[in-house]
C-alpha cells in the first residue's frame, strides 16, 4: 500500500483465514484501507462476508486494496458489490486499488468497473472521495 | 511417478477425478487442477481461466444442483451431489469436462449478466456464467454421463 509521507495509520482489525486475510487500517484522512491477501473464491468470500458487512455499515470512504488478491470469482464480486451498495446507501463510497492483471480482467469482464472505480494509487482514491 | 500422473486414464494427457458437491471440494478440485497445470507447465493465463471456469461451474452445482436448492450456500444438498472432472491437454487446446448428478440445468443457455445498471439497481446473479463465456474459448452442455455434462475448451 502506498501512503503519503506523514499520514498516520491505525490498525483497526486483522482477520486471517486459510484462504484469505483482511487487514483494515483507518488513515488520518478519513479513508479506510482494506488490504485483502489471498483468494476471493467461494471460501474466501464466505470468510470475509461478515467483515465486509461491518465495514459497509461503519465506514464512509473505503479503499479495497486488491494488490495481494490472486483470484476473484463471482461470489467474491458479490461481496464487493453488496458492500458497495450498502456504503452508497449510507452516503459512502468504495474504490478498488491496484488489482493484479487477471483479477482486473474479471472485474472488467463482469462490469464491476462500471459501478466501482479501479485506481492505481491512494492519491487517485483520495481524489475520487474528494469529489 | 507423481500423484497426478497416477490419475491419468485412457489418454496420456487426460486426467480424471471424482469429487462431491461441497464447498470444501470446490477448493480441493481447484488444488487438483492447479497441480496438473503446474506439472504440465500450462501458461499462467490458461491456469487462471481454468480456475475461474471450474470455480463457477462447481459453485453452480453446489448452489443450484439439489432438487430443492434455493441458491443459498447454507443449503448444500445432503447427501452431496457427485461430481467428476476431467482435463485433457492437446497441442492446441485444453478441455475441461465437469459432470454432476444434480437436476438438469443447461448452463450454456442460462441467462448471463454483465453489470450494466446503476449501482443501486445491480442484483448480482448470472455473473459466473458471464465469466465462463469470457474466459473459455468454447462452452457446451449435454445431458450425459452423471446427468449434466459441461465441456469447456481453451485454445493455447
Amino acid at each position: 500500500m502506498k501512503v503519503r509521507a506523514g499520514l498516520q495509520r491505525r490498525v483497526v482489525c486483522k482477520v486471517a483465514e486459510d484462504v484469505i486475510s483482511v487487514d483494515i487500517v483507518d488513515l488520518d484522512n478519513g479513508i479506510t484501507n482494506v488490504l485483502l491477501s489471498g483468494r476471493m473464491d467461494v471460501q474466501g468470500a464466505l470468510a470475509v462476508d461478515k467483515k465486509f458487512s461491518t465495514i459497509a455499515d461503519e465506514k464512509k470512504k473505503v479503499v479495497i486494496d486488491l494488490s495481494q488478491v490472486t483470484f476473484l470469482a463471482s461470489l467474491g464480486i458479490r461481496t464487493l458489490i453488496m458492500s458497495c451498495k450498502t456504503l452508497a446507501s449510507n452516503g459512502g463510497d468504495m474504490v478498488l486499488l491496484n488489482p493484479q492483471p487477471n483479477v482486473e480482467k474479471v472485474l472488467r469482464t463482469s462490469g464491476v468497473d462500471t459501478v466501482i472505480q479501479i485506481v492505481r494509487d491512494m492519491n487517485a482514491a483520495a481524489a475520487i472521495f474528494a469529489k | 511417478m507423481n500423484a497426478v500422473q497416477k490419475q491419468q486414464v485412457t489418454h496420456p494427457n487426460t486426467w480424471r477425478k471424482a469429487f462431491v458437491g461441497t464447498i470444501d471440494d470446490i477448493s480441493s478440485a481447484a488444488q487438483w487442477v492447479e497441480t496438473i497445470a503446474a506439472d504440465q507447465k500450462f501458461p499462467e493465463e490458461l491456469v487462471f481461466a481454468l480456475q475461474v471456469c471450474l470455480e463457477e461451474l462447481l459453485t453452480n452445482v453446489v448452489r443450484h444442483g439439489g432438487a430443492k436448492s434455493s441458491g443459498d450456500l447454507s443449503e448444500v444438498p445432503v447427501p452431496p451431489l457427485d461430481v467428476e472432472i476431467s482435463i485433457s491437454a492437446g497441442a492446441q487446446r485444453v478441455s475441461m469436462t465437469v459432470e454432476d448428478n444434480g437436476k438438469p440445468f443447461d448452463v450454456v443457455n442460462a441467462p448471463a449478466h454483465r453489470i450494466d445498471q446503476p449501482l443501486d439497481e445491480v442484483q448480482p446473479g448470472g455473473l459466473g456464467i458471464q465469466l465462463i463465456r469470457n474466459f473459455a474459448s468454447s462452452f457446451a452442455y449435454e445431458q450425459a454421463g452423471l446427468g449434466n455434462r459441461v465441456i469447456v475448451e481453451f485454445l493455447l
